[in-house]
């Protein structure tokens, strides 16, 4: 298969140390379930000279509370993720469709190394991945892990361990 | 074979549309020319006594009409030519070849808003714009800027078409645009646009900046393409020649005059296509195309608009 | 001498796909050079090789036109999702049906014809018993919307990319017989990110390269390249979905049946920018010849041989042919003097 033993996989999101941006008259901060530690320092750091700043737990992407954050989201405001990987990328792609440009949409790294996995055999997204092979709960079949990712589906490419020799299924491993 | 190489268009039309701007209507020869999006210029060749001149051009016309390609050619004086042969040497019936249109400044569909900037001459990209903002029914605002003594085209028009959507600041009038009071209080999705002198192009990023508007939402084509220099000479060390570029021609045009073929496509250092290696010579790189580690490294250069920064360079051609 | 389409021939279970001698003559061999070099290799997309050759038309058919669109059919039967469009796609969807039907009405009208009066237009297929007549733009009047429509009657996969934010999306495409990737993936990606798994080319900067190259292609100059792989088997839709089903045969090769097994699977490309869209269409197309029946030219067998001896490990790997390239190297090294 030709996404075996990827390494450094051009698709895979790198996720930086996420600044402020100093020139933003709004600073809105959405973590999914609960706000981490690195975000509340972000939050607290926040000084805003003239802007406002505002800080929410949601659901999900169609959370009402998100929407009406972002109903007034101004020009130049900038909007700070935390979450699953999953959430991150949806909400982004959220934003993103209500017009906000790549830059004001800043994603603090994944708070967990949990993937969710792309199975090309049946399109099943299972979640909760951390080592590899991974059964799919779509199909059963036992799912290498790449790092081929999808923004669109928020999830990893993988694809069945053992198809050209049901006798050779690769050792397990974890994914980071 | 669906391809299109040059295409060889007849002038039907010529209008004085502004006191320094001529308007020229071309139709093909044969058959019909292509649709095109909005914003694509095409390169028009100009057979002059001395040099042949290739001038990028907007296109102003309705995208969808495939009869006839408008463009709009500000006579620059100071410049190296093109536009001047176009103004004083075209005339009604005379053959032209043109490019097949390219596009370097589509408009950002998704935006929710557009705003234009257009200084003088930089209206004609924003005229094929609008007949698909209308028909698209996106919102947007057209903020010109000219001086009617010399340009203005199409400013009674546009502002009767448009009526509030269309804002005309005639500097000859005292009339100005206070840019910051444009881009402030603009919704979520607006993008911005501008084409015009540097000056314009300048001003609007640094308004961007100043207010914390995300850069990618700031769209920009100079018209202006090479512009004069220092003479230099070049050694082309493949094929064992050296040529002149005199000070109001470029390196690609001197290329060009001796017959060395280099693709190309917007003479403006944003496309890339005519890179070159450069073996010797230090370089002085007005492009927009090559990233400061390229330009950096000195290996290479735009040479549709950059030039020698001492007196020679050596290419690998 | 035009190839003419033939009869209905298999891609799956019996395998009945051959090619005619005319068909190997006319195979677009893509190795220049004895040793293996990854480069970008586009070229402007200009009739080369004179009548008959694979690069005579803007779109080439061929012989086994009546098996690849039956292929198709049945891939599309069971995965309707092997064509996906974005809803912002279908202004670039109809450009590449009026690109591709007056392109085969031009160069095929023994089996194409097409008649415009204004937007009204009648499309005739006579290869496929097809006669339509629909309103241009207007996707109701056509029986599937413009992409899934002339995709099945166009050998090759398609994918169209959508230009903006200084990249290009790949937002819509009809992909039934790609070398190892899935549309449904893929769907939505910029340029560099469908390019991710790709070995070696992300550090040399050669999808950055090709990436602005494309930016900036301009209205009828298409472009073209030529990439390649080896399958098992004549086996058309190697794609990612029905790998678990295809992998099995890359543990199947042998000595003895390499020749016959193998098959060097070329992808012409060509990239064309839609004039009023903006978007840029790739299709791909794709031809399968045997080693059995390639080596029958010995000036290919002498550098298929040297080609693949000095492939890199990573193209090996990323190919997926490691569990038979050293089969392919022996079997073709007997026609190669230099052994």
């Amino acid at each position: 298969m030709q996404t075996e033993q990827l390494n450094g996989v051009a698709s895979k999101p790198a996720y930086g140390p996420v600044e402020l941006n100093p020139k933003s008259s709004f600073h809105l901060f959405v973590a999914e379930q609960l706000l981490p530690k690195a975000m509340e320092c972000l939050y607290d750091a926040c000084q805003p000279n003239e802007g406002r700043k505002e800080k929410a737990v949601v659901e999900d992407a169609s959370d009402p509370e998100l929407r009406n954050l972002l109903a007034t989201f101004p020009l130049n405001g900038t909007l700070y993720l935390a979450g699953t990987e999953p959430f991150l990328w949806r909400v982004a792609s959220h934003a993103r469709a209500l017009g906000l440009c790549p830059e004001q949409i800043r994603l603090m790294a994944p708070v967990t190394r949990e993937r969710h996995l792309f199975c090309c055999h049946c399109h099943t997204i299972t979640e909760g991945v951390t080592y590899s092979p991974y059964a799919c709960s779509g199909c059963g079949a036992m799912l290498e892990v790449t790092d081929h990712f999808s923004r669109l589906h928020g999830a990893y490419f993988s694809f069945q361990a053992n198809a050209e020799d049901s006798a050779d299924m690769p050792e397990q491993r974890e994914v980071n | 074979m669906s391809t299109i190489d040059q295409i060889d268009v007849k002038v039907v039309a010529i209008e004085q549309v502004a006191p320094m701007i001529k308007a020229f209507t071309l139709e093909p020869l044969k058959g019909e020319l292509t649709p095109f999006s909005a914003g694509a210029h095409v390169v028009v060749e100009m057979d002059g006594s001395e040099q042949r001149y290739r001038n990028a051009y907007s296109l102003m016309s309705d995208p969808n009409d495939n009869r006839q390609y408008q463009i709009a050619v500000r006579l620059q004086e100071t410049s190296r030519g093109g536009s001047i042969y176009m103004h004083d040497q075209v005339a009604l019936g005379d053959e032209l070849k043109i490019s097949p249109p390219a596009n370097l400044f589509a408009p950002a569909w998704r935006a929710k808003k557009h705003i234009l900037f257009a200084g003088g001459v930089g209206i004609t990209p924003f005229l094929s714009y609008l007949p698909l903002f209308k028909q698209r029914e996106v919102e947007f605002e057209l903020h010109y800027l000219f001086r009617s003594h010399q340009t203005g085209a199409y400013s009674a028009e546009l502002a009767a078409e448009f009526g509030d959507q269309c804002c005309c600041y005639d500097a000859d009038q005292g009339k100005r645009c206070d840019i910051a009071e444009v881009m402030s209080g603009q919704p979520l999705g607006t993008h911005f646009y501008i084409c015009g002198p540097e000056s314009l192009i300048e001003a609007v990023r640094a308004t961007a900046e100043e207010m914390g508007i995300p850069a990618s939402a700031i769209h920009w084509e100079e018209f202006a393409g090479a512009k004069p220099g220092l003479p230099f000479k070049v050694e082309l060390s493949r094929q064992g020649i050296e040529l002149d570029v005199a000070a109001d021609s470029s390196l690609l045009e001197a290329l060009e005059g001796a017959e060395v073929d280099i693709p190309n496509l917007c003479r403006a250092g944003v496309c890339g296509q005519c890179v070159c290696n450069v073996t010797e010579g230090e370089v002085e790189h007005r492009d927009s195309y090559l990233s400061d580690t390229e330009k950096q490294s000195g290996q290479v250069i735009m040479p549709c608009v950059s030039r020698a920064a001492g007196g020679r360079l050596v290419l690998d051609i | 001498m035009r190839v003419a389409p033939k009869e209905i021939q298999s891609f799956r279970d019996d395998f009945t796909y051959t090619n005619s001698a005319a068909a190997i003559e006319r195979f677009p061999f893509p190795f220049p050079e004895d040793e293996y070099r990854y480069s970008v290799n586009i070229e402007a997309h200009q009739p080369k090789g004179g009548e008959g050759s694979a690069f005579e038309h803007y779109i080439d058919i061929d012989e086994h036109y009546l098996s690849e669109m039956a292929e198709r059919e049945l891939v599309l039967k069971d995965m309707p999702n092997r064509c996906l469009v974005m809803e912002h796609m279908d202004l670039a969807c109809w450009e590449m049906l009026e690109r591709y039907m007056v392109s085969l009405a031009e160069d095929y009208p023994e089996h194409f014809t097409l008649t415009r009066d204004g937007d009204s237009w009648r499309w005739e297929n006579k290869l496929l018993h097809i006669d339509d007549h629909f309103t241009f733009g207007d996707s109701a009047t056509l029986p599937r919307p413009p992409l899934d429509y002339i995709g099945r009657q166009v050998q090759g996969d398609f994918a169209l990319m959508d230009q903006r934010e200084g990249n290009l999306f790949m937002d819509a495409g009809m992909v039934t017989c790609p070398a190892d990737w899935s549309l449904a993936f893929d769907a939505g990606m910029s340029f560099d990110e469908w390019h991710g798994p790709v070995p070696m080319v992300h550090n040399e900067g050669i999808i950055d390269r090709a990436r602005k190259y494309l930016m900036a292609l301009p209205v009828g100059q298409p472009v073209r390249r030529l990439n390649w792989t080896l399958t098992v088997n004549a086996r058309m839709d190697t794609s990612s979905e029905t790998y678990n089903e295809w992998g099995h045969e890359r543990a199947s090769i042998t000595p003895e049946n390499v020749g016959e097994k193998i098959y060097l699977r070329v992808e012409v490309q060509v990239l064309d920018r839609m004039p009023r869209s903006n978007a840029v269409t790739i299709s791909i197309r794709t031809y399968l010849l045997s080693l059995e029946d390639l080596v029958t030219n010995k000036a290919w067998a002498v550098r298929m041989h040297r080609t693949m001896k000095t492939l890199p490990e990573a193209l090996i790997h990323y190919k997926g042919l490691t569990r038979f390239h050293g089969m392919v190297v022996d079997y073709l090294a007997q026609f190669d003097p230099a052994n």
